[in-house]
């Protein structure tokens, strides 16, 4: 199981995945699905439940806003988790 | 042939540079930012990877402050004509190329010259002179295109910072080999070629804008963000980004400066210095030779030859020696008119990391040649 962190651009998202690269940790980047992306373009970075507070303390570091966090069911469906 | 235009672009790159573009025209030269597959991903990675790169290499906080353009003059464009538009007076030095001198023309602006010294060195104070009420951007190049003499930008920036200037400097003739940190050096705006001393490929270049500076976008369109909206995005690099990034030009470049980085801009500036040095030091010993520009240098090496037209040089250096180097006004016509040598031209010979010994010898002979016929 994964959270979904979304972010406005490529560049934030990977920002984020470049700080982590030492970490041991897997943390991808995709595209975020439509629905939370209000219909738009947008990126999410990908990583284990463990990883994700580290992903928000950081990205509130360098300033980015964050779209939505969500998860995916087995079935493939997104839903929003309110954190 | 021997190639000694390394001002205008340089020719011989690291291999790791022709290695990884052929790859990623190969494998992965998918549009960056624009989709969810691995391979746009991909090249999303490597487009970030070299702003972190090129983030480094200035000491740039947020790479993303980093906006990859197509060349220095573009940079430049997007710098003077994204500021420009609040701004009633700007501080050019008198050593610009026309990419700076047209711009601010264009613009409509009114503008003072900090005159350079006789060998091109404009001076802080005379960049403080030149400073009106209502000046609202100073631009200096770091180094002459013409006569490789650098500038303090340090310096300058103080001032700059003294009177609360935004700060533009235009280091296409040192980035990678003079090093530049944005931050001791209070630049606000830096444009850069990919190109040139970051042994990037041409249509490679950039500019980084402080968090402090809010441009005024001259091209707006897709950036793959915020595509809901119909208007602009105001975060960077999106907000002066748009349009497909040149993913393959982009590779090639971050491998220049890895090269850089790996080398350190200090080392390559001594060793592109010690042939520089030898040239300089054998051409004031030609009859009729003379050589401009001041000691601290980088390697680009402007002179003139009694009786000759500069073009004339550099057609014989071509068609009669093998060896490329560049004649004329150089696209600097202001700098020209500073160094008086605006009726003739001057001819230029620019080394590069992989200029060897034997070359800068063979372009001596040759020079010693010409201006004996």
């Amino acid at each position: 199981m994964y959270y979904y962190i979304a972010f406005n651009s490529i560049t934030f998202a990977n920002r984020i995945k470049n700080h982590f690269r030492y970490d041991g940790d897997y943390v991808g980047v995709m595209h975020t699905p439509s629905q939370f992306a209000l219909g738009g373009c947008s990126y999410s970075v990908k990583v284990k439940p463990p990883k994700l507070q580290q992903v928000l303390a950081i990205s509130d570091e360098f300033g980015f806003k964050i779209k939505g966090v969500f998860q995916q069911t087995k079935d493939g469906k997104f839903f929003e988790v309110n954190l | 042939m021997i190639y000694l235009d390394n001002a205008a672009t340089t020719l011989k790159k690291p291999y790791a540079v022709r290695r990884e573009m052929a790859e990623c025209m190969k494998h992965f030269c998918a549009n960056s930012g624009r989709g969810g597959h691995r391979l746009s991903i991909l090249a999303g990675e490597r487009v970030y990877d070299c702003r972190e790169k090129l983030a480094k290499l200035f000491n740039v906080s947020d790479p993303a402050n980093i906006v990859f353009t197509a060349n220095t003059t573009m940079a430049l464009n997007l710098a003077i004509k994204g500021i420009l538009r609040n701004v009633t007076h700007v501080v050019i030095s008198g050593m610009e190329h026309n990419s700076v001198l047209r711009t601010i023309i264009h613009s409509g602006v009114s503008y003072s010259i900090a005159k350079p010294d006789a060998k091109g060195l404009v001076s802080a104070k005379s960049v403080e002179d030149a400073i009106e009420e209502d000046t609202g951007l100073i631009t200096v190049t770091h180094a002459s295109n013409i006569v490789g003499t650098i500038n303090p930008i340090s310096e300058i920036g103080e001032v700059a910072k003294k009177h609360n200037i935004p700060f533009l400097v235009d280091a296409a003739q040192t980035a990678g080999v003079i090093p530049i940190d944005v931050e001791w050096d209070k630049i606000s705006m830096l444009a850069f070629a990919g190109h040139k001393m970051l042994y990037g490929p041409t249509g490679t270049g950039g500019l980084y804008v402080s968090p402090n500076i809010k441009l005024n976008t001259i091209i707006e369109g897709g950036t793959g963000s915020l595509s809901e909206s119909y208007i602009q995005p105001d975060f960077m690099p999106d907000h002066l980004e748009s349009g497909t990034l040149n993913t393959v030009g982009i590779v090639g470049l971050l491998e220049g400066v890895k090269f850089v980085l790996n080398n350190t801009p200090e080392a390559i500036h001594e060793k592109e210095m010690h042939l520089t040095k030898k040239l300089i030091s054998e051409l004031k010993n030609i009859q009729g030779v003379n050589v401009y520009g001041a000691e601290e240098r980088v390697g680009v090496v402007g002179f003139s030859v009694d009786g000759l037209d500069s073009v004339t040089v550099c057609t014989k250096l071509d068609e009669d020696y093998n060896i490329a180097s560049r004649g004329g006004m150089h696209c600097a016509a202001i700098a020209h008119q500073s160094m008086g040598t605006a009726k003739m031209g001057l001819a230029r010979l620019s080394v590069s990391y992989f200029t060897k010994m034997s070359e800068i010898d063979k372009a001596i002979n040759a020079v010693s040649r010409i201006s004996k016929k």
